[in-house]
């Protein structure tokens, strides 16, 4: 009886402990980065998201089935909206790093960070995941990774109650991996959320929300880029 | 305490989480296909809304107020009950919603102490007028009174509501506006809303001493920026619009809104004397300043823009007018 006790403490804990993971907390780009002009590096986007509707809130089933029937005709629109010219992000990036007389190679096939196994670093300040195999697959020391996570338009919900107006949204992470450490040498987390000022709801089209869709990219362009100006 | 409802039920739950908020009827825009008419050649009346104070207000934060996501526990007194929840639940955030949208724009409408003074003393028909006085073209131009009617020719109706951000930097002129013959008035020609962004405003010292010159400017950035809607609507009037004529590639204009960079999906009409005119998504007739490269000025003789181009120009590939990463002033 003790012992299953003891055991089921010990899962319980186990289980607990894996919950208690700090998040990455901001990291400015350190000065190792820019500094040395022999170091290639890579830049590289993760597989955008398909662009949609979310309803945070919305928890159960039914709320979201409610808020899936509610929002139809605006997830039909949206997701016809395509990521425009978000993909290039990586080749703007890639200039600025250039004119800063470094050597850049822009990788163009999208990285799947599904397939990149998990890496469970003691240190702080270490990637999540593995990179150090991209090392010689990509033949850079060091990869600038644009990681998109959501794109499209959320609204908020309060079980089957909305609790405000649709949000154009574009969210995801900038972070610099050292190949050969798998350290992190710059973390930047990237949250747009872009409302209209005008009415949101006129379907088919959603001109205002439409247009807070693209100012979200033009704004997440600019967050990602900022630092490497 | 969770519950479970049946099929019934949930559709009923469905009607009820449905928005309660009315939408704000928009501008009906009226754009048919017609042969291009030069009203600045051949004159017109521009007809004074029915209130001569000239409407200011604050601007609000339009990425603000999301409202919070959160989950819900209803009560499970039976299928009354647990509707009465929803249905009430609803009402109350609801009621929350247009407290929060109510308290923004009051917090917003606080920019406009300083100014109370010059807004009071402002009249359409003074900022019409000089607005008029400063545009070019060969024809006739009056002002006339709301209950005033027009004899011949052309008429444009328009009302006009100005916004100030919060610091100051940029006032936004939206006009909505109706021309008609002055014998057809039944029968417009066309309606429009007209959105015209100021040039990036310098900041005007606070305090009494900068009284005079801070309530000179907010008049004369308001008859300049009727003069500038004036402008973008003659010009949209003289394009002449085909049938089955190919519109434009959509593209991302981006803007300075005073110390805010903003950015506008649409179709570009011209780019002018400093100003990009576009029809956004919604078919509004937008003018907004041009992202100035470092160094380039804008001539000093710029008045009126060329007219609109009748030929639909070429198809585009989507691009964005951010080719360049700008470095920051």
């Amino acid at each position: 009886m003790r012992l299953q006790f003891a055991a089921i403490l010990a899962v319980a804990a186990a289980l607990l402990t894996g919950c208690a993971v700090a998040p990455q907390q901001p990291l400015s780009i350190s000065k190792d980065f820019t500094g040395a002009s022999t170091t290639k590096v890579g830049v590289v986007m993760s597989t955008l998201p398909k662009v949609d509707t979310e309803f945070p809130g919305a928890g159960c089933l039914l709320c979201l089935a409610a808020a899936s029937v509610a929002n139809q005709s605006l997830t039909k629109h949206v997701q016809t909206l395509t990521a425009e010219d978000l993909p290039k992000l990586k080749n703007d990036i890639a200039r600025l790093l250039e004119a800063k007389g470094m050597q850049v190679r822009v990788i163009d096939e999208p990285l799947d960070l599904k397939q990149i196994p998990k890496y469970d670093g003691k240190e702080p300040n270490t990637a999540r995941q593995d990179f150090r195999g991209l090392k010689n697959r990509y033949q850079v020391d060091k990869l600038v990774v644009i990681d998109i996570a959501a794109l499209g338009a959320w609204r908020n919900y309060s079980a089957y109650i909305p609790t405000g107006d649709p949000k154009a949204v574009l969210k995801g992470s900038g972070y610099i991996v050292n190949l050969s450490t798998n350290m992190l040498e710059w973390y930047l987390p990237v949250n747009v959320q872009k409302g209209t000022d005008q009415n949101w709801d006129e379907p088919p089209k959603f001109p205002g929300l439409t247009n807070a869709y693209f100012e979200a990219i033009e704004q997440g362009k600019d967050a990602f880029s900022k630092p490497f100006l | 305490m969770s519950i479970t409802l049946s099929r019934p039920v949930a559709a009923l739950a469905l009607l009820c989480s449905a928005t309660l908020l009315l939408a704000e009827t928009p501008t009906q825009v009226l754009l048919p296909d017609a042969p291009a008419l030069v009203l600045a050649d051949v004159g017109y009346a521009l007809k004074l809304p029915v209130s001569d104070a000239v409407p200011y207000q604050g601007m609000v934060d339009k990425d603000a107020g999301a409202g919070q996501a959160g989950a819900m526990l209803y009560p499970a007194f039976g299928l009354i009950g647990a509707l009465a929840a929803v249905a009430t639940h609803g009402i109350i955030v609801e009621a929350s919603k247009n407290s929060e949208r109510s308290r923004l724009q009051a917090s917003a409408d606080k920019v406009l102490t300083p100014y109370s003074d010059a807004i009071a003393g402002f009249s359409q028909r003074a900022m019409m007028q000089q607005a008029l006085d400063g545009l070019s073209g060969a024809g006739t131009r009056k002002v006339l009174a709301a209950t005033e009617p027009a004899e011949s020719g052309w008429v444009i109706e328009t009302a006009t509501r100005f916004s100030l951000n919060t610091d100051v930097t940029a006032m936004v002129l939206d006009a909505p506006v109706l021309v008609y013959a002055a014998d057809q008035p039944t029968e417009p020609r066309y309606r429009n809303m007209v959105h015209v962004v100021s040039d990036p405003r310098p900041v005007v010292p606070a305090g009494e001493a900068a009284a005079e010159a801070r309530n000179l400017r907010l008049k004369q950035d308001s008859i300049a920026l009727m003069a500038h809607a004036m402008q973008a609507l003659l010009a949209d009037l003289a394009s002449e619009r085909r049938p089955g004529q190919p519109a434009s590639s959509d593209r991302t204009v981006r803007y300075q809104e005073g110390s805010v960079l903003r950015s506008e999906r649409g179709q570009v009409l011209s780019e002018h004397c400093g100003r990009v005119v576009l029809r956004n998504l919604r078919g509004w007739l937008m003018s907004v300043p041009q992202r100035q490269s470092p160094g380039s000025t804008v001539d000093p003789s710029c008045g009126v823009p060329a007219a609109v181009p009748t030929a639909a120009p070429a198809a585009t590939p989507l691009e964005s007018t951010v080719a360049n990463i700008d470095k920051p002033a």
